[in-house]
């Protein structure tokens, strides 16, 4: 009896030890990645660590991340604008409700759509190559050949990819927005479901954007476009330095920046618009 | 033309064991002033540890290493990376980033720390590189390139510019002897423009001669730091 009642006080006192530690741990991690964030917030105000290297390498991960991804951002875009303009077109178009589109629009592809999708597809597409060439480089050595010529990896690594893929997401959600509600526009007047013209349109979509959707906006693509950066870089440069741990390491990336991407685009919903 | 302040200092330095098993290295004491040459015998696992402690890229367990005039500890993370690069060096393994094309690679450093035009950073490598025997620099990325060609690539890396320190890494592996004497000249032209050298090889005869202006020459055997020659006045 009393060892049975011994066993469970430490089967407890485990469990809530596992849990503390569980917490401590992601508790630093998130206090990690407050510091990264911090850290090039800081440097990237100053001139003297832009040096046209790593210019080079900012201006490599805008094409790769932001560039390169255009098309495939604006196909997506073209199924969203089929999918939901032409749904809200006809349905508000029956229900004699026409002149809402604008609001709805704005609430469903610029408010939560476009940028939810475009950090999706920056996640997927970007945010692991940056993990995966990282965490290679740590393997190969790279990371000490940096060092050893005087480049400071977190200058020269970090800095620039993490400030690149903040503008891609940026420039793509907005390539997003436009080419879902062009595509679902076009599609809703191939139907003869369309309201008016492409002024009215245009004109009420406009009108129902406030200045807090624009903050909105830039806000739910500059904080998970750097989330993302940052925690890609962390987990490629975090690696021990065996070649499996490699995709280890990407798909933790994938899983904390689609965790981030969540949590801080729920946060920055409730402190635009509650 | 010996100054008073060393370039580089190691004072009693004791260096730790490789994670791979490889021995340390015990009682390494040394200084290396502008215009100095010293060669170091040693076998190859270990050349990297003593080139990165020279560098401040690893900590010892003893002693201090002095680069400059301060011990790598004393310096902040810009000064050390500044610090850096004012050092030359080739790799014994690796030392190429796989993203980037040898030349890119090869300008890297200067690029990165200097406001040099870039048509002379390039200018000045490539005529490095024809001293080496190359028609001009490997444009491809490293991984694409012969052994030889990449090893020719780090010595006009590690001259570029005005190196403080050459840290030389093995470059005796490579069997083509115009190269080598192209380099030994190279280094010494340097010296004479008041940079040291550190050349660590395998081969015992390698830079013997007086002429090749070796004022120091140190073996490291069986984890103990010996000198066999007097060291540097």
């Amino acid at each position: 009896m009393i060892l049975r009642r011994i066993s469970g006080i430490v089967f407890l006192m485990n469990l809530a030890g596992s849990i503390g530690s569980s917490v401590r741990r992601r508790w630093q991690g998130a206090a990690t990645l407050a510091g990264v964030v911090a850290a090039i917030a800081f440097l990237a105000l100053r001139p003297r660590y832009w040096p046209r290297t790593v210019r080079n390498v900012l201006v490599r991960q805008i094409f790769f991340t932001g560039v390169e991804a255009t098309r495939f951002i604006a196909l997506i875009a073209l199924a969203a604008g089929l999918g939901v303009v032409l749904q809200a077109q006809v349905w508000l178009t029956r229900v004699g409700q026409s002149a809402l589109i604008g609001p709805l629009l704005v609430a469903v592809i610029v408010r939560e759509l476009g940028p939810l999708l475009t950090n999706f597809v920056v996640i997927g597409r970007s945010g692991t190559a940056i993990t995966t060439e990282l965490a290679t480089m740590r393997v190969n050595g790279e990371i000490r050949t940096l060092d050893a010529q005087g480049l400071d990896p977190f200058p020269y690594l970090v800095l620039p990819r993490v400030l690149g893929v903040m503008v891609s997401v940026f420039c793509l959600t907005v390539v997003f927005i436009a080419v879902s509600l062009a595509s679902g526009y076009l599609a809703a007047m191939a139907m003869g479901a369309a309201p008016g013209g492409p002024g009215l349109f245009a004109q009420g979509v406009f009108s129902a954007v406030a200045p807090a959707d624009i903050a909105n906006l830039m806000a739910k693509t500059a904080v998970p476009g750097m989330l993302t950066g940052a925690i890609c870089c962390l987990e490629g440069l975090s690696i021990e330095g065996a070649a499996t741990e490699v995709p280890q390491a990407a798909g933790r990336a994938v899983v904390r920046s689609v965790g981030a991407l969540f949590l801080s685009s729920a946060i920055v919903s409730v402190l635009t618009y509650l | 033309m010996p100054t008073s302040e060393p370039i580089l200092e190691f004072s009693d330095v004791a260096l730790p064991a490789a994670a791979d098993g490889g021995r340390g290295i015990d009682g390494i004491a040394f200084a290396l002033r502008a215009g100095e040459t010293a060669v170091v015998e040693a076998q190859p696992t270990r050349a990297p540890a003593l080139a990165d402690a020279a560098q401040g890229l690893s900590e010892p367990e003893r002693g201090s290493i002095r680069f400059l005039g301060r011990a790598w500890p004393e310096r902040g993370p810009d000064d050390a990376a500044a610090a850096r690069a004012r050092i030359g060096r080739t790799f014994q393994r690796g030392g190429w980033l796989a993203n980037l094309d040898a030349d890119e690679n090869i300008t890297l450093k200067e690029r990165h720390h200097t406001a040099r035009p870039a048509p002379d950073i390039e200018a000045e490598a490539v005529a490095l590189a024809s001293l080496f025997g190359l028609d001009d620099l490997p444009r491809a990325r490293p991984a694409w390139l012969a052994p030889e060609t990449l090893a020719l690539g780090q010595w006009v890396r590690a001259l570029l510019g005005a190196p403080a320190l050459l840290l030389l890494e093995f470059p005796d592996s490579l069997a083509n002897p115009t190269a080598l004497a192209a380099l030994r000249d190279a280094v010494r032209q340097r010296a004479r423009n008041g940079a040291a050298a550190l050349w660590i090889v395998a081969n015992a005869s390698f830079l013997s001669d007086p002429a090749d202006g070796a004022c120091a020459r140190f073996r490291i055997e069986d984890g103990r730091w010996s000198a066999r020659k007097e060291p540097c006045p």
